[in-house]
């Protein structure tokens, strides 16, 4: 039946690229006529009839949880929640019928979930991880949170790390584990339950066209060049900043936040973080940096991709 | 041993219902059915909610609530936190009523509905209604006749630490919804009580403003003018829309939101962001009859928001 479809995970620390993906696939799926109508096209600001982005909801949406779990999310603690969410089962929220390429940020275990993964296995064709060196996405949460950029540094080197963590007011999201940026990427690397396809954003920009095919190959959507090449364009930065200008905003844009299509360089935290910060990221996560091919001598020269 | 104040629809008498402790075995086994999750199992007039680590409930006939905690006699607060949301709102599907989610208030004997996702302000503005004079109908979930008239419900309001601070409460003196919790019971002579069924005069759709919203027209109450958008948004605030298909209420709930649509004004209502200034903001509106002279979305800007 139409519940139990094949659906995949857009892994992914915060600012990494998660949102230009799914800015990708939404493109590509219309360029290929795969996406006849924008669904509930009544219904939305006009954030939503810009930006395409109906690519499933986020895995700690609580809307989808309540769905599946039958009670309000917010009368269970964080750590009851954490041992459910993995076993919530795979069916979409009833009314809603987009596809499905669930983005998330929970790493994928958590210190709660005994083990388990805190986001469901069962008929998931797979996870791609997207991953972004970490002196980036500090200066990236910097402006996205309003954060000092130390912050952001401590923050991804915290082995507690959570989003929507609060226990002293409501959100529509639940609370997100991610520990360090280190643990956050190995998590889903290493766990045996899914497949995983590792594309890091620094390749994404410097090979856009095999790099965005790969994904395309991974999520069994179509993989003609000339389709991926057009999606590409469309979705290049700069497009996607000129982009937000013209409507107005972006609608997952945080109050306090400029744009968030703001720069979209790689190389950013060796400008903007000092040497005692970066040798701090460098050497806590060396090994993972090494694993993704991030050099430790050079750490935004790239290894080609894997 | 457990008050359970439902009205009926049509008489406005009390409803039996009958809520008790059994044990599961007793439970007649459900074939799965096309709508159950790992946690709900339904079938027409029966549904089975498992709530790890507090209880198994039974919902059935729209008349008996059962419920077996899951290890000794179970935690009275936890079963009641979930006996009075989930349990109660199955057993009003089954009896055929329309169940929103979300709270309403009355005033000069009439009503409002206030409707939003979580974290939309739904509880916080129940309750800075009822400091200005609003009594307090139902909190979380709403039941509305075929009259179109709005029950009673549980007098209670369940608020995050966050607003009870702000509201200038003390959350040492309130009880948690359950222990540890940061999200505290409001009942009892904290609640400004309506008891009767009022006729209802306005949905709304409550959302935030961005913090750094300077555009007037989004700070505007906008009706939704679009039968569409009226009916999908409606359909998007039904209490557990899951349970209403699970339990074959989908038709005739279908048609009760259709007959709501035409006969209520559905507008959004745009919160500011900070508790101070939503207080006296709604203090300067006049809610019974804003969102019938609220005026539709300018062309091409739909009404309702983006989700977050």
């Amino acid at each position: 039946m139409s519940e139990l479809e094949p659906y995949w995970y857009l892994a992914s620390y915060p600012k990494s690229g998660n949102t230009w993906c799914r800015l990708f696939i939404s493109e590509l799926r219309r360029l290929a006529g795969l996406d006849p109508a924008p669904p509930n096209a009544a219904a939305g600001r006009d954030g939503r009839h810009t930006w395409p982005l109906a690519t499933g909801s986020i895995v700690s949406s609580r809307h989808w949880l309540d769905d599946q779990l039958g009670i309000d999310s917010s009368d269970l603690r964080w750590s009851e929640l954490d041992r459910l969410r993995g076993r919530v089962g795979h069916q979409r929220a009833l009314y809603t019928e987009t596809p499905r390429y669930h983005k998330v940020h929970d790493a994928f275990t958590s210190p709660d979930s005994a083990g388990q993964p805190v986001v469901p296995v069962e008929g998931c064709q797979g996870a791609v991880l997207l991953l972004r060196h970490p002196a980036d996405v500090a200066v990236s949460l910097s402006a996205f949170f309003s954060w000092e950029v130390e912050r952001c540094v401590a923050f991804l080197l915290d082995d507690q790390a959570a989003l929507s963590s609060s226990t002293d007011r409501g959100g529509d999201q639940v609370r997100q584990f991610l520990g360090t940026w280190a643990g956050h990427g190995a998590s889903w690397v290493d766990q045996g339950r899914i497949p995983v396809l590792v594309l890091r954003y620094e390749d994404l920009l410097e090979e856009p066209e095999g790099q965005f095919g790969r994904l395309a190959r991974f999520l069994r959507l179509p993989e003609d060049p000339a389709l991926i090449a057009a999606a590409v364009a469309q979705t290049r930065f700069e497009s996607l900043q000129a982009k937000e200008e013209k409507a107005g905003g972006f609608p997952e844009r945080p109050p306090g936040c400029g744009r968030f299509f703001r720069s979209g360089r790689r190389g950013e935290g060796r400008e903007r973080l000092t040497g005692d910060q970066l040798r701090r990221l460098g050497d806590t996560f060396a090994e993972v940096l090494q694993r993704f091919g991030y050099r430790a001598s050079e750490p935004f020269r790239l290894e080609p991709g894997t | 041993m457990l008050e359970l104040p439902l009205a009926e629809p049509g008489g406005m008498g009390q409803a039996t219902v009958t809520v008790g402790r059994e044990a599961p075995v007793s439970w007649p086994p459900l074939p799965a059915g096309p709508h159950d999750t790992p946690f709900v199992q339904m079938a027409r007039s029966d549904l089975r909610l498992r709530v790890e680590g507090i209880a198994r409930f039974r919902v059935s006939g729209g008349e008996r609530i059962a419920f077996d905690p899951w290890q000794g006699e179970g935690n009275p607060g936890d079963l009641r936190t979930f006996l009075l949301g989930s349990a109660v709102g199955a057993l009003l599907i089954q009896r055929g009523m329309l169940v929103l989610h979300g709270n309403a208030l009355e005033k000069d004997g009439r009503a409002i509905v206030c409707l939003g996702h979580s974290g939309a302000g739904k509880s916080t503005t129940a309750y800075a209604l009822m400091q200005q004079g609003w009594r307090l109908l139902a909190d979380d979930l709403v039941a509305i006749t075929p009259e179109g008239l709005v029950l009673p419900g549980i007098p209670r309001i369940k608020l995050w630490h966050d607003a009870v601070r702000a509201f200038g409460l003390d959350p040492e003196t309130l009880p948690p919804i359950r222990q540890g919790m940061g999200k505290y019971l409001l009942m009892g002579e904290g609640v400004r009580r309506a008891t009767e069924a009022v006729p209802l005069a306005a949905l709304f759709l409550l959302h935030k403003r961005p913090a750094d919203g300077e555009d007037p027209e989004g700070a505007r109450i906008t009706r939704i003018t679009s039968q569409k958008e009226a009916a999908l948004t409606l359909r998007n605030q039904a209490f557990r829309p899951r349970f209403v298909r699970g339990l074959g209420q989908e038709g005739p709930n279908f048609i009760a939101l259709a007959r709501l649509q035409k006969r209520v004004p559905l507008a959004t209502l745009p919160l500011p962001s900070s508790i101070a200034a939503m207080r006296s903001w709604l203090e300067a509106q006049d809610l019974l009859t804003a969102a019938a002279r609220a005026e539709g979305p300018r062309p091409g800007s739909p009404a309702t928001p983006a989700p977050a």
